[in-house]
């Protein structure tokens, strides 16, 4: 009743003996020639009634484009209409694929509802393998759900660069409680753990360190923890409000927030339209830099490491064309700016030439490194999908 | 001590000119002496500003626009050559750049994205002609009541080569000088490898395209549609007006050229943008010792033949060793 009420968008429960066929196509592409992904993936329940319900799910990604190398920007200076950037983020391109594959299974035990899956995906150098076990345990005559997980995953890694091959496993564990706090709203708080270990260095990645670029390292463990707090409201006029914020952080000392909001209207009978609108913003790992003037244990300049904001816009239409098939079109925009600035240097510093001392003599007016800045961790990305969901 | 292991590379960034400046050189006499250096350097940027600056109400050029249509404006040698060099420019591309085109900034605001309509632009284009500007006599007369003489599309240039000519002065054998985004190298690098430019990619937020690379004294200036512009029912309007029709030249997203000093550099720059692709280039190819790439609207880069041989776009020794 209230769940169905707040998850306007979710299919209806399948009945005992029915399938469901989803299919999915999404195309995102970051601008400026950088990754571009299309993934069609297809996934496929059926309901077996009191002896569970088993899920497949395919997935194929096909990516491409360019990427940056992590280097430092290079350029003695740069010629444009105004003068306003100077330099441009080293780039690499790359072209990949990826299968993915989980089969999952859920059967109901009175009031608990467990369920098992198993993943398994593979790149050209990259072959993952997981396992989960999660549990929603329904109390209070369904009035409060406990849900608890958890996942373990290995994963090996072959650089094309490198000839060594290596490992990474992860341990996962996650924690909820739902509470239904009235006929239209619904309160959600989540705790999860994540401890990786092995080699979680990004093999591609370089560092510029002095007038040279080296490979990055990272630290070979990683504890990362996330707490969520959801809230949803459904209104009598057919429409849901969700909202939720997610505190992120681990032990490289990246701490991130994320702001959502989601709005569901229903237009009619056939229609749903679902806007949403996401803020977040992350800190620096404690080894993140756009150089280094001296070799050191961990440092990297991956921006995906570094200090930076989005703003993702989005919304979403599903058309039900009767009970059994509905179609789904969705598009969202992303602007994501790094607040960690990488200022231009020489693409060398001549040998012959020690560089002026920042402090005393290189001045740059005008906050945030002036315009003579550039971070790679500035993106603007489009992501489109098309899908639908046919049930028999 | 003065040892080859002294000497340092001095970055010094300062806004000028609505934009920033850069000046980039290497010294071995010790902080205090490159920073009294980069203080001439840059007091000759402004001097240049002062005196040129439309926005400035004491610059020759407002003197010279507060007389249009009353009296001649005496003015000096430096003036009358840059008034000069800017007619000159206007009769090369047949009126397509104009030094008096300013005017029309009365109509369009690209900050608040108004395009005029035809019929205003119209009424004052009679205003817009750069044969109604006489240099006589150690004078410069606009005849034309209302006429305004703006020398933004030389001045800056004009002013990197000084720029560069006074970091020369005072001994330096090795320096980029950049005010905004139009450059001039001084000496070679001084490492044995050449200097390496950016050029702005103009669709690409703060990407560059390619890099223009020069082993000793040269000028590059580049002009763009993605500066000051606004796109409105689907199409770019820019500040770089083709005085011919008073609307933006159309055809070309940006324009690079390299020659031996910036202001040569400048003036073929701006006028291969406004004369379009295919006359662009031609201008480009025929404008002895300059050499440029176009960039369309479509993003289609042209090149005259020998700009390949300084840049790192593919057929060039750079393209093969990136690292030079």
């Amino acid at each position: 009743m209230i769940a169905a009420g707040i998850s306007v968008l979710a299919s209806p429960a399948a009945r005992a003996d029915d399938s469901t066929l989803d299919f999915k196509f999404l195309h995102y592409g970051e601008q400026g020639g950088r990754t571009q992904v299309s993934n069609p993936e297809i996934y496929f329940t059926h309901d077996f009634g009191e002896k569970g319900q088993v899920g497949l799910l395919l997935s194929y990604d096909s990516i491409s484009g360019a990427s940056p190398t992590g280097e430092a920007p290079t350029a003695d200076t740069t010629t444009s209409a105004s003068g306003g950037a100077s330099g441009s983020i080293p780039m690499v391109g790359y072209q990949d694929t990826r299968q993915a594959i989980s089969a999952s299974y859920q059967r109901r035990f009175g009031s608990n509802l467990p369920s098992i899956t198993l993943s398994y995906s593979h790149e050209s150098d990259y072959l993952s393998r997981g396992f989960s076990l999660v549990d929603s345990w329904e109390l209070f005559g369904g009035r409060s759900t406990l849900h608890a997980g958890v996942g373990v995953t290995s994963d090996r890694i072959q650089p094309v660069t490198l000839a060594d091959t290596f490992a990474k496993k992860g341990i996962s564990f996650s924690l909820g409680w739902s509470q239904v706090l009235g006929p239209r709203d619904l309160l959600d708080f989540s705790l999860g753990l994540e401890n990786l270990n092995g080699y979680l260095t990004d093999p591609y990645k370089l560092v510029t360190v002095g007038a040279s670029a080296l490979p990055e390292a990272r630290p070979d463990t990683r504890s990362r923890k996330s707490a969520l707090i959801k809230y949803g409201h459904y209104y009598l006029s057919r429409s849901a409000i969700k909202t939720s914020y997610r505190y992120y952080w681990d032990d490289w000392a990246i701490k991130a927030h994320t702001l959502e909001l989601e709005w569901d209207k229903r237009l009619g009978r056939r229609f749903i339209l679902a806007p949403r609108l996401r803020y977040y913003q992350q800190g620096a790992a404690s080894f993140f830099a756009y150089e280094f003037s001296t070799p050191q244990s961990f440092m990297s300049s991956d921006y995906r490491l570094s200090s930076f904001r989005s703003w993702l816009a989005g919304i979403g239409m599903t058309v039900e064309v009767n009970d059994r098939l509905s179609f789904e079109l969705a598009a969202s925009y992303l602007d994501q700016t790094g607040i960690d600035r990488a200022k231009v240097r020489p693409a060398v510093v001549p040998p012959l030439f020690t560089l002026g001392g920042v402090g005393a003599f290189e001045t740059e007016e005008g906050g945030e490194g002036g315009p003579h800045s550039l971070s790679a961790a500035d993106l603007k990305t489009i992501s489109l999908t098309a899908g639908f969901s046919f049930k028999f | 001590m003065d040892t080859a292991t002294d000497r340092t590379l001095y970055n010094k960034w300062f806004r000028v000119m609505g934009g920033w400046g850069l000046l980039r050189f290497v010294d071995s006499r010790g902080v205090d002496a490159a920073e009294a250096i980069a203080l001439r350097a840059m007091s000759e940027a402004e001097r240049i500003e002062r005196k040129y600056s439309r926005f400035i109400q004491t610059s020759v050029v407002s003197r010279i626009n507060r007389d249009a249509g009353r009296t001649p404006v005496a003015v000096d040698e430096e003036t009358v050559s840059l008034v000069a060099h800017a007619l000159s420019l206007a009769a090369t591309t047949r009126g397509a750049f104009d030094p008096t085109v300013g005017v029309m900034r009365r109509l369009w605001n690209f900050r608040e994205e108004r395009v005029p309509e035809v019929s205003q632009v119209e009424a004052l284009r009679r205003l817009v002609d750069y044969r109604e500007v006489s240099v006589r006599d150690g004078t410069v007369f606009l005849r034309l009541e209302g006429m305004e003489l703006d020398l933004g599309g030389v001045g800056k240039e004009y002013a990197v080569d000084r720029v560069a000519a006074c970091l020369r002065a005072e001994g330096v054998e090795s320096a980029v000088v950049n005010l905004a985004g139009d450059l001039r190298t001084v000496g070679s690098r001084g490492d044995g490898r050449p200097w390496k430019i950016g050029v702005m990619d103009p669709r690409s937020g703060n990407q560059t395209r390619f890099s223009v690379r020069l082993v000793c004294d040269g000028g590059v200036a580049s002009s763009g549609d993605y500066e000051r512009c606004f796109i409105k029912d689907g199409v770019r309007y820019h500040h770089l007006l083709d005085a011919r029709t008073g609307f933006p030249a159309r055809g070309l997203a940006a324009t690079t050229a390299v020659a031996a000093t910036a202001f040569d550099a400048g003036l073929a720059a701006t006028a291969a943008f406004l004369l379009g692709p295919e006359e662009g280039l031609r201008h480009l190819e025929e404008t002895p010792g300059v050499q440029g790439a176009l960039i369309t609207e479509q993003g289609d880069l042209l090149t005259t033949s020998a700009m390949r041989s300084c840049t790192d776009l593919p057929g060039s020794i750079y393209s093969e060793y990136p690292l030079i």
